[in-house]
């Protein structure tokens, strides 16, 4: 293999450029869930643990949560998936963008979207929690489904017809098995998303309901019991990284369209069809708009109170002990995820490159994705406690640690473009006497610069609204929205109620517009 | 000495042998045509004179220094590929400013050198036009402009005038024995041709040589 390559590009066939993001996944995430795992065998509590008052509860409200918010999620998505996948209408690329936008949403924007929409009697409700968790993970299916659903052929279905089957057993025997890989993974991905649930079920669950990530969290930080924690963050690892290894092992599609390059006519959408859509985008608006008004109100008058103490104008007032600078946060939010990004995007870059040479790579960016935030972070502080490994006050070790949770999500979106890069311009680039970085520099990265523009778009999003690693590392004196927010809808009050909604209205406003630019340039 | 030496070069593909054992030389100025069919290693010789390949055995030898373990950009070998690559991110001007731009040369001197080359190829008109609008002629012909931009030593030119229609080619073919000759004065500059069609060698190079199997003879 090595030999066919040109011979200025054999040197770097090593996998070096993946190094920087190995070293980061290897400092930030597998070093502390090696600590974690070590602590929890030493410890001797592993049988013990279980017995512990609501630990048991936690997994097993887990399981139901992830179950039943799969079950709601498919029966809301099948409609607006079955539409957009098979039909065409004028707003088709605009009316996908919102639906799949929500993924991106800070969960503590989704938490407070609904707990703003919702009437009382329904806040701290597990319906709360699943409505939410559909609203969000409806986004992940769509997005999953929908490119397969559109590549089906209508010929096949029609001729599916010819031959004696109705309307549903054309559908049932002919697009059924193209898509059904997607629906599976899709759906193993949304019991993973909502079992391991943090942000939305910490702002809507109410006390009495913890996922495992509520409970490691509760335990290491208001409890105090380390040991239960630890057992808890290393089981919650062991379960979700076997499943993750699983997903990825059996993602090939168990039917393949012969000619998937060739363009799919779809029939125009009719009524019904345009009906369905029309509820979707309502049932995806209606929550932030609710958002956006309550971020206006105060004590059930119209009031920019909320904003104001968001931009610093007004203080939040309340007993001094408890003063928090909403301001501060907002300012840190911003300034943590630009250094999640210009580290994200270029390790990941790296990452990419290397795996779509050697797909062994992948595995560095696969890390991250496997070990869920809560634990990364609770890791984090029980590794990097002492000496000059004392990091917990550092400050970048915020937006590091945003970097290694993006990684995934860059690496996803790249790899795919590095490895179609054509060779021809890299070539002829040589021919004109660039060397291997020049020809980087001037004709790769360019090339390359839509991926990295979608990638560092992602990444700024998600550093925006990470909360799970985030509620772990940030002090008093660092917080970032995602965790003000969360800290202001468990105060009592009207003002803090206020602030919190003006926090998440703007988390809400910034990642909607970064992904809808994204998505947008990508569809002209 | 010669300007380029192939020696005994051999390249395998898949336990298909492509070229075997096959030498040349040619001097500062020479135009060679490598003629033969489709398949007999013409394009992959090129190449492996490029950079782009690697010999299993034989050297290739640049004004007498071996160059086989030397990567394509410190060769001075300046290529057309049979399907141009023009970087689709740049336009006309920047792809033929490519090579000047890498080299660091002088933002004024380099537009000069531009308008120069963009004149000699008969493309000035199209100096901001985006690469992907060009006809199959005029590709080529900013293929060929971005390849003599800093006068190669050797210069490789893969099919030229292949997939261009009849009028398009005879005007091109003109204009390419017209620059060809007129590097060769200037600069020394020696050319590789590769064709398959004789008609084409014998009016664009000074001497033809057939690679019926693989083997110069």
């Amino acid at each position: 293999m090595e030999k066919d390559r040109p011979l200025n590009q054999r040197a770097r066939s090593i996998g070096a450029s993946a190094w920087p993001a190995t070293a980061l996944v290897a400092l930030l995430v597998a070093a502390p869930v090696v600590v974690l795992a070590a602590r929890s065998v030493r410890g001797g509590d592993i049988v013990e643990v279980w017995s512990r008052p609501g630990v048991l509860d936690a997994v097993r409200f887990s399981i139901v949560i992830g179950l039943s918010s799969t079950l709601v999620t498919l029966v809301v998505a099948a409609g607006p998936t079955i539409v957009i996948g098979r039909r065409r209408f004028r707003g088709r690329a605009a009316a996908l963008a919102v639906l799949t936008a929500p993924f991106v949403l800070p969960t503590v924007v989704v938490g407070s979207a609904f707990l703003a929409l919702l009437p009382d009697r329904f806040d701290r409700t597990v319906w709360a929690v699943l409505a939410a968790h559909a609203f969000f993970n409806a986004s992940v299916v769509i997005r999953q489904v929908v490119p397969l659903l559109e590549s089906v052929p209508e010929e096949l279905i029609e001729a599916a017809r010819t031959l004696g089957a109705g309307p549903v057993r054309a559908w049932t025997s002919v697009a059924w098995p193209i898509v059904r890989p997607a629906v599976a993974s899709a759906a193993g991905l949304v019991f993973l998303l909502s079992a391991t649930s943090f942000g939305v079920v910490r702002i809507l669950g109410g006390p009495s309901r913890a996922t495992i990530d509520v409970e490691i969290h509760r335990r290491a930080v208001l409890l105090g019991d380390l040991s239960g924690a630890t057992i808890l963050a290393v089981a919650q690892t062991l379960a979700v990284a076997t499943a993750v290894s699983i997903a990825a092992r059996r993602r090939r599609p168990a039917v393949r369209l012969r000619h998937s390059a060739t363009v799919v006519t779809l029939p125009t959408a009719g009524r019904a069809a345009r009906l369905v859509i029309v509820a979707s985008i309502t049932v995806v608006v209606a929550p932030l708009v609710a958002l956006v008004a309550s971020s206006m109100r105060v004590g059930g008058d119209w009031s920019l109170a909320g904003w104001r103490m968001l931009i610093g104008l007004e203080p939040l007032g309340g007993p001094s002990a408890l003063r928090i600078d909403v301001a501060d946060a907002l300012v840190r939010s911003l300034a943590v995820a630009v250094g999640a990004v210009l580290l994200a995007t270029p390790l990941g870059l790296g990452a990419a490159v290397a795996a779509a040479r050697n797909s062994r790579w992948r595995v560095v960016s696969m890390v991250p994705a496997a070990v869920s935030a809560i634990v990364v972070g609770f890791g984090i502080i029980v590794t990097y406690d002492r000496g000059f490994l004392d990091w917990r006050g550092s400050w970048w070790l915020v937006p590091a640690v945003h970097a290694s949770v993006a990684l995934p999500f860059v690496t996803r979106v790249v790899e795919p473009l590095v490895a179609a890069l054509p060779r021809g311009p890299e070539e002829a680039a040589a021919t004109l006497g660039a060397d291997p970085w020049t020809t980087w520099r001037l004709v790769r990265l360019p090339l390359l610069r839509p991926a990295i523009s979608t990638a560092a778009a992602f990444s700024a999003a998600l550093s925006l609204g990470e909360f799970g690693a985030t509620a772990f590392l940030a002090r008093t004196d660092s917080r970032t929205l995602p965790v003000l927010v969360d800290l202001l809808v468990g105060r009592s009050g009207e003002r803090p109620f206020a602030a919190a909604m003006a926090a998440s209205t703007l988390l809400f406003v910034i990642t909607f517009a970064l992904v809808l630019g994204v998505e947008r340039r990508r569809s002209t | 000495m010669s300007r380029l030496d192939v020696l005994s070069l051999t390249k395998v593909f898949d336990e298909r042998t492509v070229l075997d054992g096959v030498s040349f030389s040619i001097e500062p100025g020479e135009r060679l045509a490598l003629v033969g069919p489709s398949g007999c290693g013409k394009s992959t010789l090129l190449r492996i004179v490029a950079g782009l390949e690697t010999p299993d055995r034989g050297r290739i030898e640049i004004d007498g220094v071996d160059v086989t373990n030397v990567p394509t950009h410190r060769r001075e070998v300046g290529m057309v590929f049979q399907d141009d690559q023009l970087f689709p991110h740049l336009d006309v001007a920047a792809n033929v400013a490519f090579a000047l731009r890498v080299r660091g040369t002088e933002r004024s001197e380099r537009i000069r050198r531009v308008d120069q080359l963009l004149d000699l190829v008969g493309m000035r008109h199209l100096a901001a036009a985006n690469v992907g609008r060009l006809s199959g002629g005029e590709a080529k012909r900013v293929a060929l402009a971005r390849s003599l931009a800093v006068a190669p030593r050797v210069l490789l030119l893969d099919e030229p005038l292949t997939g261009l229609d009849r009028e398009r080619r005879d005007s091109l073919m003109d204009d390419l024995r017209r620059i060809l000759r007129s590097m060769a004065e200037s600069s020394g500059t020696s050319v590789v041709l590769v064709t398959h069609d004789p008609d084409e060698a014998a009016f664009l190079a000074d001497r033809t040589l057939r690679l019926p199997d693989g083997r110069a003879r």
